[in-house]
């Protein structure tokens, strides 16, 4: 071991005692002070005799003192041979100063612990820089926010759509926490999904929706993520989640108690804007449902008053026809009468189709009841087909009906309606007589009805318009046949009120038509 | 007297009637008729211009609303005919307001058109058949 030159270790002892910018002092093992400096005088207040054999305990606040501060960092010291803290502590007038303390195990050459190094630097000023600093940029950040919030607010107020306040709601969480995606969910109308209404996301990370749900469900912001750098705040309005806006942080970092406030604030006042904005929608929805029923209802007057006035036209023009021969002594009764028989006919088709009018307006406006009981498809198929039989003798009537019944659960004057004027167009558009199949089968989840004449048939793409509101194939017309355009509208009106369907299907011109009726099994028997 | 018969050989006028109701076609072809026209009628439209082209008609009356071709397709194929260019056309609907609109559109460059609405008295159509068909004859 290297003698110690006596005279260097004056000047060391010197250089210690002389030092003002820092209190350095050594402690015995248990912790009274050994030695003071000029700098620990300056610094704390105490002078060498003052202090020389007092615990160092001294120096700090009575409560780190209750929690065994002072001897844990010994202990520290000890074992790890250095311990540094930052903290308070006090002056002999019982002043704080922001100590940053180094103390120093100090053993002899074999290790037996001889005392403590303690070194004491004043960072008081540095740390109220850093606070008020600290301080200056939370205000800031406070206020920033805050105007952010106003915007928010004022853009919210003026929008009057689900859409934009989605996007207020992004936009501004992105711009007010520096987030690099957000995305907002809307509960769906029917209250059972949520459909994403608008994303921003960062080129390598997605917004983090998966949290959009779990958000929803709880009603409660979630925060989440690897250090709850993502969050899902729910927009409420009335205790009802109308929609949920998700935030991701990227490069990751928690989101602050701040941040929070504010994502908590923004989804406050979209709750309101977006309740607003989902009466507007819905008053617009239904105004246009509105407007759509009267257009239709207009266009469907406008169509059947032109065709009220096509028969008019005649009996008009036939009646004055009669009037002129009469008026002009030109009684042949031959010619009279054939005026007098086109009224007639014309009059006729007046009255038929005034009355299938009706049952369209009854159908449309719903106030067609449905009297709906057990009833067994064939027998009805079976019974309405014997009238046919009796009215028209040229034709051949194919029955192919199953033994066992065939229960649908069905009005059976209204079914019979349909399968009546399914009948009457079979044979009417088979002028040149033959035969028609009539055939009821039973099939999984319903009972099918089909009738197939071998007459005119349909031209392509008349398969679904002849059920159109005055849908005529252009074969009938030509071929004169009468017909007003109506019933297979209101057969496919009335099967589907059944929750039926009807089709309609033909190989060609000439090459005769099928009608297929589906309706689903009685599920009440 | 007879110093110009030929005049009154070709005068007597044709007309063409297109319309898919029967029965009113056959109150207008007798009404036409005891008025001294020739008239020839057509209940399917898309037959329409065949048969004006072999028919040669002085004047065509055409319903709208028909199945497959309405009368306002008949009329823009018709005028495709050079033969047909000014042929006078008398469009008889139900459908008035509609008519009318379409009408003075098409007016402008189409000079030869009249309008019918339906219902009609018998005089009213024997008029607006005189008219147009005087003035299709006329010099």
């Amino acid at each position: 071991m290297p003698e110690r030159d006596p005279q260097d270790a004056d000047l060391l002892r010197l250089l210690i005692e002389r030092v003002v910018d820092y209190a350095i002092f050594l402690l015995t093992p248990d912790g009274h002070v050994a030695s003071w400096n000029a700098g620990a005088q300056r610094l704390k207040g105490y002078s060498a005799a003052e202090i020389i054999g007092q615990s160092f305990e001294i120096f700090y606040a009575a409560r780190d003192r209750q929690a065994g501060l002072p001897h844990k960092l010994l202990a520290q010291a000890r074992a790890e041979g250095r311990v540094e803290n930052e903290g308070w502590r006090y002056r002999k007038d019982g002043s704080p100063f922001w100590a940053d303390v180094v103390i120093t195990a100090l053993r002899n050459d074999s290790g037996e612990l001889v005392g403590f190094a303690k070194v004491t630097r004043d960072l008081t000023e540095r740390r109220q820089v850093e606070e008020e600093r600290a301080l200056r940029m939370a205000a800031e950040r406070a206020s920033e926010r805050f105007a952010r919030l106003q915007v928010a607010t004022a853009a919210m107020a003026a929008v009057s759509r689900k859409q934009q306040v989605a996007d207020v709601l992004v936009e501004t969480a992105i711009a007010a926490l520096d987030a690099s995606a957000a995305v907002v969910g809307f509960v769906a109308p029917d209250g059972q999904s949520l459909e994403v209404a608008v994303g921003r996301e960062h080129p390598e990370d997605a917004a983090p929706s998966h949290l959009l749900s779990e958000s929803w469900r709880t009603a409660r912001a979630v925060w989440a993520g690897s250090d709850e750098s993502d969050s899902a705040v729910p927009v409420i309005f009335e205790h009802e989640v109308l929609g949920v806006l998700a935030v991701r942080l990227i490069p990751s970092r928690p989101v602050d108690v701040d941040e929070r406030a504010f994502l908590l604030a923004l989804v406050e006042v979209a709750g309101q804007a977006l309740d607003r904005a989902r009466l507007y929608e819905s008053e617009l929805r239904a105004r246009s449902d509105a407007e759509q029923a009267l257009r239709t209802h207009d266009e469907f007057l406008s169509i059947a008053s032109h065709e009220l006035r096509t028969p008019v036209a005649t009996v008009k023009a036939a009646a004055q026809l009669a009037q002129r021969a009469i008026g002009r002594g030109q009684f042949d009764t031959q010619r009279v009468n054939r005026h007098l028989e086109t009224i007639a006919q014309a009059s006729d088709r007046l009255n038929a189709l005034v009355d299938d009018l009706l049952d369209v307006s009854r159908l449309r406006t719903g106030q067609l009841q449905l009297r709906l009981q057990s009833i067994d498809l064939a027998a009805l198929a079976r019974d309405t087909v014997a009238h046919h039989v009796t009215a028209a003798s040229d034709r051949h009537f194919e029955l192919c009906l199953p033994e066992a019944p065939t229960l649908v659960y069905a009005d059976p004057l209204r079914i019979e309606q349909v399968l009546d004027n399914l009948l009457s167009n079979a044979i009417k558009y088979s002028p040149g007589g033959g035969r028609v199949d009539v055939r009821v089968e039973a099939k999984s989840d319903g009972v099918e009805l089909s009738i197939t004449d071998y007459g005119i048939g349909l031209p392509p793409g008349y398969e679904t318009r002849i059920f159109e509101t005055f849908g005529r194939a252009p074969n009938a017309s030509a071929q004169q046949i009468p017909g007003l355009g109506l019933g297979l509208s209101i057969c496919q009106e009335l099967v589907e009120r059944h929750g039926g369907r009807i089709s309609a299907c033909s190989p060609g011109e000439d090459l005769g038509t099928t009608f297929a009726v589906w309706l689903p099994a009685d599920a009440h028997g | 007297m007879a110093a110009e018969p030929s005049l009154t050989v070709t005068a007597t006028p044709r007309i063409l009637v297109v319309d898919d109701t029967p029965a009113l076609l056959d109150v207008i072809r007798q009404t036409l008729e005891c008025e001294g026209y020739q008239v020839a009628t057509c209940l399917e439209s898309r037959r329409a211009v065949e048969m004006a082209r072999q028919w040669q008609p002085d004047v065509l009356m055409l319903d709208v609303v028909m199945p497959e071709v309405s009368g306002w397709e008949v009329l823009a194929h018709l005028r495709t005919y050079p033969e047909f260019a000014s042929t006078p056309v008398i469009v008889c609907t139900a459908y008035v307001a509609e008519a009318m609109g379409l009408l003075a559109e098409l007016k402008g460059p189409d000079g030869h058109l009249g309008l019918l609405p339906k219902p009609f008295e018998l005089d009213e159509l024997i008029e607006v058949v005189g008219s147009v068909t005087g003035a299709a004859l006329s010099p």
